[in-house]
């Protein structure tokens, strides 16, 4: 049975990247952002995939991340009260005060960046990308395999790329120039190509596409576009006309999902090991929407004004409202989940 | 079952067509081989047969073809894909999915088989083919041999009549071919699959097939059961060989055959005398042993990937005049080896010393003027307009000038001389691995490291580098040669080292290391054990039968 992933459904987990990443978004306070980015930490040691090989060097990342845009704002923004000191003012743009204030804006800009990173990089390394593809509509069945085959193709075209590399290597050739790649393109590119057909000649003889009764209109195309035209439209004129634009956007909305639920159902094709939907994935689920509906509804019992924090006009320390903080800790139930015995018996390994 | 009945087809583009006017029936439950060189039509006879051919490759048929009933043709290869399974040469280029089980139950989900019988196949193919136990692997995980099992447990999730392989053994080593080959004919048995392969090595298939499609230039040269057509088929392994020299009637399709012909013949089967005496060296300066200076000298070379250790201290020699093949099963460190001595993997410990120079901190670009290496896919190297730029780039990249004297020669000697002015990649396989060869040894190295170099060579192919091989060697080069391919050791080799897991298991005269390791010896080491003799010219001298 597969290490990691907590043994819970990829929508659920769907489900907890966004609602994070939405708060991490709106939420402007350097200490809720600290909390966040340490779950995403604390989940991905707990429910990572072992293979998962993306190993990015996270400290690295954060160090650099931190730094820069702390520089940057500090810099470029001349307001606060508590000025470090001052560079010539006819130098442009940096020119002026610089501020303690600023910078710490910066480094709260910073912050979220990284937190969203870091849920993300969770998120990745929680689901495997063929539990990705599955989440794809049906309709998409034949999109979401095109995917999953790019996915494998990138760490087969990188070995090909450093065998060529080799090649061309001992026959005294020396990578310096734009031109020195050509020895490295024309065979990769090649290669490429002739790969790509056996892979999609191998498919064919494996009656991919051998599905029934799956003639792609070009009804069904149109009414992609229609409904995807009405969507912009209706947005764009839900700015000026309020009940025209959502009603078109309504329909827009409307038109697509029947299309997409009308052609999900013709392309037929099975499941293999489909993974249950277990009670864990429904309390993942809710506990992941619980912190929004605390955040963004005005409860009289909740310091509302703490989600949001500037450091100017003078810098002071961000304001804390401990159920909020404690709110967030919901998003730490996969890790929790995980320590608890109480696993679900999937019958089978539950890859898909 | 299967019928063919006057069918042609060209391929887009092309004038001459790849298969002319072929008829031919083959029965249920046969185990058939197509044989031919290299362009003779037989992967597109195997792909006519799924319907791959014309529907996924485009250009004109004529004739027809019945499959089991269905008619590849018309119906093409979706539908045709619940009656013939298709497995193809290289197991990396076929894979779709990341682990064995998925990947096993992807052509299911595409045929829309219900969850309950999706799981049945499953499993059903998985006991069949001896997967059970790599079920959750990782498909980059496996080894050459395991992976093609799964492709095949993948062509058989679908039920299929037919089972056809295009050169399904041509990257294993000789074990984990033979294992391949057994499981093929246990399927062949068990489930009365008809089963249709190709290969150029025929001393591993012969045994298994029950029948022989022979084709030459598109057209159907021969056909009919082993027996009847072993006479007509030019190529034969070697036992068949000694025995049309030996002038038998009947000619043997496997060793235990040709052991009961040669004891009814009057000869004995039983260990020779353990002498020296039948064989002698292969080539001219070959063998002697005790030149002073060695081309080639590693000294306990280790090497390690991360963790995992590769290369756990190999010493050997290589010394001019010599050929030198290194033999072991996938994964024994073979490649890893070549690399470390030309430079593009730094030892981890131990020491190569090239014409009496250490290498470690020398550039590879200098290494390879003294040293040649033509890695496994000589595709990699190909990339400028013309077979004669190939070779001029290589000199320049050394700071040498790239004029005719130096070029023209070598290009004659690889038999390019009337190709110089082509695209390197229009030309056939056997043309582009010698257009490679030539790229790396444009500079006269004094040693040739060479990583399976046969590979996907018909027996044509494979003669032209011999010879080459034969001549470099009588120049006094060193020759290194990795390979699974044992007939050809037996052809060219002085010594052999025998490579497992990352150490010299057996280092020695071929004669003797194949003598310790029967699972990888020549079929006539195995038919004449003790003897000394590796191939049938050494067999032909020993039986005194003028070759």
């Amino acid at each position: 049975m597969e290490k990691g992933n907590c043994h819970l459904d990829a929508r659920a987990w769907l489900v907890w990247v966004l609602a994070a990443a939405a708060l991490a978004m709106t939420i402007r306070n350097p200490l809720y952002t600290v909390i966040l980015l340490l779950i995403a930490r604390v989940v991905d040691v707990a429910c990572g995939r072992p293979d998962a090989g993306l190993d990015l060097p996270l400290g690295r990342i954060a160090v650099t991340v931190l730094f820069f845009a702390t520089l940057f704002n500090g810099l470029f923004v001349h307001s606060g009260r508590t000025v470090l000191f001052a560079l010539p003012a006819t130098w442009p743009l940096i020119g002026g005060p610089i501020t303690v204030e600023g910078m710490a804006y910066g480094l709260e800009t910073g912050l979220i960046l990284l937190a969203l990173l870091f849920l993300f990089v969770t998120f990745n390394r929680v689901v495997s990308p063929g539990e990705l593809v599955r989440l794809t509509p049906r309709a998409f069945h034949d999109l979401g395999v095109v995917v999953l085959i790019a996915i494998t193709y990138v760490p087969e075209t990188a070995r090909h790329l450093e065998r060529i590399r080799e090649a061309q290597a001992i026959r005294g050739h020396r990578l310096r120039g734009l031109r020195d790649w050509r020895p490295v393109i024309i065979p990769l590119l090649v290669g490429g190509l002739e790969r790509a057909m056996s892979v999609a000649e191998a498919m064919v003889a494996r009656g991919y596409g051998a599905t029934a009764g799956r003639e792609q209109s070009p009804r069904m195309l149109i009414g992609l576009v229609l409904g995807l035209l009405l969507l912009l439209a209706g947005w764009l004129l839900a700015f000026w006309y309020d009940l025209l634009g959502w009603s078109l956007l309504g329909s827009g909305g409307l038109l697509l999902g029947v299309l997409l639920w009308r052609n999900g159902r013709r392309v037929i094709h099975t499941r293999y090991r489909p993974r249950p939907w277990t009670r864990q994935d429904t309390l993942l689920s809710v506990a992941a929407l619980v912190p929004l509906l605390v955040v963004f509804v005005p409860w009289p019992f909740l310091a509302q004004d703490t989600l949001g924090y500037t450091p100017y006009p003078l810098i002071h320390l961000p304001p804390f409202d401990p159920v909020i903080g404690l709110v967030l800790l919901l998003f730490t139930l996969p890790a929790i989940l995980s320590t608890g015995a109480t696993r679900p018996n999937v019958e089978g390994p539950a890859y898909d | 079952m299967i019928e063919f009945s006057h069918f042609s087809y060209t391929y887009p583009g092309r004038e001459t067509p790849a298969l002319h006017d072929v008829s031919l029936q083959i029965a249920e439950g046969s185990f058939v081989l197509v044989t031919g060189t290299s362009g003779a039509g037989k992967s597109t006879l195997l792909r006519a047969l799924s319907g791959l051919v014309p529907h996924f490759s485009g250009g004109r048929v004529s004739g027809q073809i019945r499959v089991d009933g269905h008619d590849p043709l018309h119906e093409g290869p979706r539908v045709l894909s619940r009656v013939v399974g298709t497995v193809f040469q290289n197991p990396e280029a076929q894979a779709v999915l990341e682990r064995v089980e998925a990947e096993i139950a992807f052509g299911l989900e595409n045929a829309a088989v219900p969850l309950a019988e999706m799981r049945e196949r499953v499993d059903e193919v998985l006991a069949l083919l001896d997967l059970r136990p790599l079920r959750d692997r990782r498909l980059s995980t496996l080894s050459g041999g395991e992976r093609q099992r799964v492709a095949i447990a993948t062509a058989l999730a679908l039920r299929p009549r037919v089972l056809v392989l295009d050169e399904p053994t041509s990257q294993l080593d000789p074990e984990a071919a033979a294992d391949l080959l057994e499981a093929l004919a246990r399927l062949n048995r068990e489930l009365d699959l008809t089963i249709v392969l190709t290969e150029h090595r025929l001393e591993r298939v012969l045994p298994y097939a029950d029948r022989v499609v022979a084709l030459a230039g598109g057209e159907l040269a021969a056909e009919g059961p082993v027996p009847e057509i072993l006479d007509r088929i030019p190529q034969l392994p070697p036992v068949a060989t000694l025995a049309r020299s030996l002038g038998w009637e009947t000619l043997p399709q496997t060793l235990a055959q040709a052991r009961r012909f040669l004891t009814l013949d009057g000869h004995s089967t039983v260990p020779g005398p353990n002498g020296s005496a039948g064989r002698r060296p292969n080539g001219s300066g070959g063998g002697n042993g005790h030149s002073p200076a060695p081309l080639l000298h590693v000294h306990d070379v280790h090497f390690a990937y991360g963790e995992t250790q590769v290369i756990r201290g190999v010493s050997f020699e290589v010394h001019p005049g010599e050929v030198v093949a290194l033999m072991g099963a996938n994964g024994s460190g073979k490649t890893t080896l070549l690399k470390t001595i030309v430079g593009l993997l730094p030892a981890g410990r131990g020491e190569v010393w090239l014409n009496g120079r250490l290498t470690a901190g020398r550039d590879v670009a200098e290494i390879a003027q003294e040293v040649a290496y033509l890695p496994q896919t000589p595709d990699d190297l190909l990339f400028a307009d013309s077979v004669r730029e190939e070779l001029a780039i290589t000199l320049r990249n050394h700071g040498l000038s790239p004029d005719a004297a130096q070029i023209d020669p070598l290009l004659a000697r690889l038999g390019l001389s009337t190709s110089a002015g082509r695209y390197p990649r229009d030309l056939s396989v056997g043309q582009r691995q010698r257009v490679a060869l030539g790229a790396v040894m444009v500079t006269h190295p004094s040693l040739l490291l060479l990583d399976e170099p046969t590979r996907g060579l018909d027996y044509a192919a494979k003669q032209e580098l011999v010879a080459l091989w034969r001549q470099w060697r009588a120049e006094g080069m060193g020759l290194l040669l990795v390979t699974h391919d044992v007939e050809l050791v037996a052809l060219v080799a002085d010594r052999v080292l025998f490579l497992e897991e990352g150490r010299v298991a057996q280092a020695g005269p071929a004669v003797a290391v194949f003598d310790a390791l029967p699972r990888f010896a020549p079929q006539v080491a195995r038919l004449f054990p003790g003897r000394g003799w590796l191939t049938v010219e050494d067999a032909l001298a020993g039986l005194n039968v003028p070759g």
